[in-house]
């Protein structure tokens, strides 16, 4: 395997998609109004919300770990915290839902465009192809996650600063969960489409199909949300573990998956 | 430079069975520019998806440039450049973009790698437009990028599907002297085409197939003495029915195109003959021309027997 030759591709399919509008759009677009707007404005109107008014709602459920690690705080800390831990997901949807857009230009975009026999005509191997495009979607959604992750400590930090009297963001579970989990979500999303684009002859087909196939993706997600909550953040790290076999199991099957003949055909 | 052992190439599904390729047996030499005929779905194409290692062979086999296509395809591809039937260029790319990208993938030296490019571009008069998307490109202009893609990296071997599709007849003349070029440098050059007209001007070898497989393998003089093409005799005729030359033994074919009439005789010294009788029948002639053959018509009249249907 030639690391020189799957960086070409990968810089060239990040260089092309990204000269489509809708691919441009979703890629600055998205993880700002999922990692910025929507939290932001879920948090914005609670921080200075009196803990007496609060007095109805209950956040010291049984067993929810990151409330009670915090059972000083006030009540009010305690839903600004809950409502953090609910905005953090977006970091989880957004490596989910952006690869589908990119890797189903570069995969069954190759088919719509008919420019796939160039590729598979050049001397570079399945694997490095397979790569190449992997990367070119995994590439743009990570650091486009990851940036608008930096922005979203900031503000969230300088939002609830004076309400928590203390920085909650970034804490473990975060940074497992933005730089860890965040981009083998986006590895295993990108996987599927390998797979989506197999069977489907357009972008917009594979678009469509592709936003049923993140829901096994989303189901992980939702539980390891649950789980961490409930049993700690240990969990979330399980799901990591777990998360990099399944990627592991994903490529070797994508890899296979990935027919030159059909692909020209 | 490719040689072919019983090449062929099945594709089967639950329910069909198609015989693209059926024991294809080729030998091209180095410095020869070889043309592959063959009617609408004869299997050219697959045949040079299958001498380009992108489609695998369901049995043969083949060396192109000097390597197993099915023992080290990753050789094969370097070694060979491939002008596809739709040109296979990125249209959202720039053609410097796009050509830059495929001498990376080729390993083009990347200190001389822009010069050559541009070099390439000002040759097919593409460099004023360089910078452009490929998608605002005329289709020949498209075309002209793709056959720099596949020249770019120097290949032994250059297989060309189509070549002139869209081109002008200035680029097209230039495409054929470059392609001329190409094999006084010993390049071994197989040309898929339709376009009969500029084959024959450049062609040494003719290589016509259909079903799959190679009917006549041959060079165009040698064809023509094979086959024995019948003279042409080219009329523009008013008053005229082929009824009318129904009874002239010596006429082997009429074809007719509004009131032009190609005769196809058995020799130019029944031409007379032949004006006599249609002045005697009140046929009234306009123009009147003996054609020598061209490979077009040795090509259409192979196509009305039997062999090529």
């Amino acid at each position: 395997m030639r690391w020189n030759k799957v960086a070409i591709i990968m810089k060239k399919e990040i260089r092309e998609a990204l000269q489509a509008k809708y691919v441009l759009f979703s890629v600055i677009g998205m993880p700002i109004l999922m990692g910025i707007v929507i939290p932001i404005a879920q948090l914005a109107p609670i921080v200075n919300i009196p803990a007496d008014d609060l007095q109805d709602e209950s956040f010291d459920i049984p067993g929810l770990q990151f409330t009670s690690n915090w059972a000083s705080l006030d009540d009010t800390a305690k839903f600004i915290i809950f409502m953090i831990e609910m905005s953090n997901i977006m970091f989880l949807l957004i490596p989910m839902i952006l690869p589908t857009v990119i890797a189903a230009d570069t995969f069954s975009g190759e088919k719509d465009r008919k420019t796939a026999e160039a590729l598979v005509a050049a001397p570079v191997t399945d694997t490095e192809i397979y790569l190449g495009k992997v990367m070119s979607s995994m590439v743009p959604t990570v650091l486009s996650t990851w940036l608008v992750g930096i922005f979203y400590v900031f503000l969230v930090n300088f939002l609830t600063y004076d309400a928590l009297g203390f920085a909650y963001l970034p804490n473990t579970t975060f940074i497992g969960m933005v730089v860890f989990l965040g981009p083998l979500m986006a590895l295993a999303t990108v996987n599927f489409m390998v797979w989506v684009s197999t069977r489907t002859t357009s972008t917009r087909d594979a678009q469509q199909l592709g936003s049923i196939i993140v829901l096994p993706l989303m189901a992980i997600m939702v539980s390891t949300i649950g789980l961490s909550a409930w049993l700690g953040s240990y969990t979330l790290w399980l799901v990591i573990i777990g998360m990099v076999f399944l990627n592991i199991l994903l490529i070797k099957i994508g890899i296979n998956i990935l027919d030159r003949e059909k692909w020209v055909r | 430079m490719i040689k072919s052992k019983d090449l062929s190439k099945i594709f089967e599904t639950k329910d069909t069975r198609l015989v693209a390729v059926d024991n294809i047996n080729l030998d091209i030499g180095p410095g020869k520019i070889v043309g592959l005929l063959g009617p609408n779905g004869a299997g050219k194409t697959t045949s040079i998806r299958l001498l380009s290692t992108v489609y695998r062979p369901t049995s043969g086999g083949a060396i192109v440039a000097g390597f197993d296509i099915i023992k080290d395809p990753l050789s094969v591809r370097s070694s060979i450049g491939i002008s596809t039937e739709t040109p296979t260029i990125y249209p959202r790319l720039t053609a410097m973009r796009n050509l830059q990208y495929f001498a990376d993938l080729y390993d083009v030296d990347r200190n001389s790698r822009d010069e050559m490019i541009e070099e390439l571009l000002m040759k097919f008069d593409l460099y004023d437009v360089k910078d452009k998307p490929v998608s605002s490109y005329s289709k020949g202009m498209t075309q002209k990028v793709s056959i720099i893609k596949a020249v770019l990296h120097d290949p032994s071997v250059l297989m060309l599907d189509e070549p002139w599709s869209g081109l002008s007849p200035e680029a097209t003349r230039d495409l054929r002297e470059f392609i001329v070029q190409l094999a006084n440098k010993d390049r071994s050059i197989l040309i898929s085409t339709h376009n009969l007209v500029q084959a024959e001007m450049i062609v040494d070898q003719l290589i016509i197939i259909n079903r799959g497989r190679v009917i006549i393998d041959s060079t165009p003089d040698k064809l023509r003495k094979q086959y024995s093409v019948n003279p042409i005799i080219k009329m523009r005729l008013d008053n005229f029915n082929d009824d009318i030359v129904s009874n002239l033994d010596f006429v082997r074919d009429v074809k007719t195109v509004n009131n032009h009439h190609t005769f196809f005789i058995d020799s130019f010294e029944q031409t007379p003959d032949l004006v006599k009788h249609l002045v005697s029948e009140k046929a009234r002639i306009h123009t009147i021309e003996e054609v020598i053959p061209s490979l077009e018509d040795i090509y259409l009249q192979l196509l009305d027997k039997e062999e090529l249907r």
